[in-house]
């Protein structure tokens, strides 16, 4: 089972108490689970986890805790950040990796050989993003966190998870060629 | 200023005490007292955030009194309840062909101190939406970064 479909099986997992069509999914699928899908969900699942124990952990920062003059992020940015979050999770995007600065901002990032997407929350229920991938680079700033990922930020994390099972981002250039005019290359 | 005449900035000695310019062929480290710094072996982007302040990044040249201005750093930072984590190193060449848009996003200076002779700066170019296609915020995210990646390539914690 490939990286979609394990999560396509996790999402009707989550939503199954509280849907019907979901639950009877669920039963006829569920016998079918083979131990490297199970191996799937569960790393899935505590991946994220690592990352809810990490954006807490946030909260027990000192001043000046990087020794540079850092302070804490502020409890809207750490509550800004777990919103986005859960709709990445909720939305079956393979788990970034969690970082704070001194500052008080948290970012959250993919990387691999060729792609480097990252999210930044520095205000409340506003977050600021840029990526580049194959050297071009595009970003926006200040946008408002609602229940949908933008769909440009979406399709390049959709890509992305998509290269960690295939290794292939042809289909992704394509799309940046084709739809990036305004970006840029390095 | 302008873009040209911030780079020029590169060409003359900051001040008396500077040993001399800072050349591409140097090495420059970052001193780094936070674990939350580092992950899987790698320095993060937000251990650069200074670089985007106006006063810049401080840095350490390895070839002027590296051991005795570490030290110094050290202990300076230490008297807060900061412990040490190590430090990461990378060449100026590569820091200052960080660009975008064809232009370079920071400039490194020779700003020695009377205690630090092998004291440096990163300092950001703030280069406008027209110049560079992102915005201010996006603009930030992306030089620290490839601070950080250009940093990555060579880590030494102690």
């Amino acid at each position: 089972m490939n990286y979609a479909s394990a999560f396509v099986t996790t999402f009707l997992i989550t939503m199954g108490g509280n849907c019907v069509a979901s639950d009877s999914i669920i039963k006829d699928t569920q016998p079918n689970y083979s131990e490297e899908d199970k191996s799937t969900i569960s790393k899935f699942h505590n991946a994220y986890q690592k990352i809810y124990t990490e954006l807490y952990s946030y909260r027990e920062l000192k001043n000046n805790w990087d020794g540079y003059g850092g302070v804490r992020p502020a409890d809207e940015i750490i509550s800004t950040t777990k919103n986005f979050i859960d709709i990445l999770k909720n939305s079956n995007i393979i788990n970034p990796k969690i970082m704070v600065s001194g500052a008080g901002e948290i970012g959250l990032f993919w990387k691999n050989k060729n792609s480097y997407i990252e999210v930044d929350f520095d205000e409340n229920e506003y977050f600021t993003y840029f990526y580049k991938i194959d050297n071009k680079i595009y970003g926006e700033d200040d946008i408002p966190l609602n229940q949908n990922i933008p769909d440009r930020l979406l399709h390049v994390l959709k890509n992305l998870q998509n290269q960690s099972s295939t290794k292939n981002s042809s289909s992704l250039i394509d799309y940046l060629d084709s739809t990036t005019s305004n970006s840029l290359t390095v | 200023m302008s873009y040209e005449e911030t780079i020029a900035l590169e060409q003359v000695p900051y001040n008396d005490l500077s040993p001399c310019i800072v050349d591409d062929e140097e090495i420059v480290a970052r001193v780094l007292f936070s674990p939350k710094h580092y992950l899987d072996g790698e320095i993060l982007p937000t251990a650069f955030r200074e670089i985007v302040n106006n006063g810049g990044m401080s840095i350490l040249r390895l070839n002027y009194s590296f051991e005795k201005s570490l030290n110094k750093t050290i202990k300076q930072i230490e008297k807060n309840e900061v412990k040490y984590c190590g430090y990461a190193y990378a060449k100026v060449a590569d820091i200052r062909a960080i660009k975008i848009n064809s232009l370079r996003v920071c400039y490194v200076l020779d700003t020695a101190t009377k205690e630090k002779l092998g004291h440096a700066d990163i300092f950001y170019i703030k280069l406008s939406h027209e110049e560079c296609g992102l915005h201010k915020k996006a603009l930030q995210l992306y030089v620290r970064a490839e601070i950080a990646e250009v940093f990555n390539q060579l880590i030494a914690i102690k």
